[in-house]
């Protein structure tokens, strides 16, 4: 016996149909390998925006502001290649296990892809990490993304700068 | 059951059905967006071992950013030329413990590298976590950043 679809079902079923269209004619449209350039500056001065709020909130240990930056399932990869989550990351700066003795942080390339924004620069800050002071440069990748009208802090990692090419630590030397 | 009560029911299961379905769907669909990249990162392991230039011409976005263990960020151009070289070779491989967070047609990969390498003459055989970011371009997933830090390393 076949049942006759209710219209809730019908109704459900439209909505897959124009999501799922929805979805692709994003995909087509939306994320480009080439972006628009206008938009990009527009999305790069958001987000350099964002990470001064982050850079300032940081060295306050002002985890209000982080909160809101970051993504609820962030993933923080440091320089010692320790993986810590949001939960981590906002602990070490309550307990002050985290500490910022000079910052500086620049050298930002932006590659923007609709709602997904990769970000790589350089930290010359001097850190105290649970007791250890950190004064190497660090390389860092992070990874913004627009959840709910906001771009996210979602993921991050830094890598100490042991090559000694010198456009590698330009930005530090000078 | 009373006439009141049955309108409830109905109530709460049209409010929690669509969520319901939808996270369903959703879950559905992450496992199927997992399974794409881990096959598209299973491609990208081989062919980096056979330095197929090809397969890594495919996978990697033009604009890939990848910086390396010792800091230094490199294209897409510089990293093909490593393996066509052979300036970047695998002794050893052993790659996994991956960890995907995704959000749409952007997945995020951490995972931990085992692998013996030889970069321009020197051995790392120091364990190294990575940061991986695919995105879907044109239908494709692509590489579009790397980022590799060596576990432990001294400072």
């Amino acid at each position: 016996m076949r049942l006759k679809r209710s219209p809730c079902v019908r109704i459900l079923r439209r909505l897959v149909i124009l999501s799922t269209l929805t979805t692709t004619l994003h995909g087509l449209l939306g994320a480009q390998e080439q972006p628009v350039a206008s938009q990009d500056s527009a999305v790069e001065k958001e987000i350099l925006s964002i990470e001064t709020l982050k850079n300032d909130a940081m060295q306050k240990g002002d985890t209000k502001v982080l909160k809101q930056i970051y993504g609820d399932s962030l993933i923080f990869v440091n320089a010692r290649g320790q993986v810590l989550t949001k939960k981590d990351r906002e602990k070490e700066f309550e307990s002050g296990s985290v500490k910022y003795v000079s910052f500086r942080q620049g050298d930002y390339h932006f590659r923007i892809y609709g709602n997904t924004a990769v970000v790589t620069g350089i930290a010359c800050s001097v850190v105290d990490y649970h007791g250890r002071i950190n004064q190497t440069p660090r390389r860092f990748t992070s990874v913004y993304v627009k959840l709910d009208g906001r771009w996210r802090f979602v993921a991050h990692q830094a890598t100490l700068v042991s090559d000694k090419e010198p456009r590698n630590l330009q930005y530090c030397s000078n | 059951m009373s006439v009141g009560r049955l309108l409830l029911v109905i109530v709460l299961i049209a409010f929690a059905c669509p969520r319901i379905v939808k996270a369903q769907s959703d879950a559905s669909s992450q496992a199927s967006i997992q399974q794409e990249v881990l096959k598209v990162e299973a491609e990208r392991d081989e062919a980096m071992q056979k330095a197929d230039m090809a397969v890594l011409n495919r996978i990697y976005a033009d604009n890939v950013v990848i910086v390396n263990t010792r800091g230094l960020s490199l294209t897409k151009a510089q990293r093909l030329g490593d393996f066509q070289s052979g300036d970047l070779k695998f002794l050893s491989f052993d790659q996994g413990d991956y960890s995907f967070h995704i959000y749409g047609d952007n997945v995020i990969l951490n995972g931990r590298a085992n692998s013996v390498v030889q970069f321009h003459g020197k051995v790392n055989r120091i364990p190294r976590k990575f940061t991986l970011t695919y995105i879907k371009l044109n239908g494709e997933w692509r590489l579009v950043a790397q980022n590799e830090t060596l576990i432990d390393q001294p400072q």
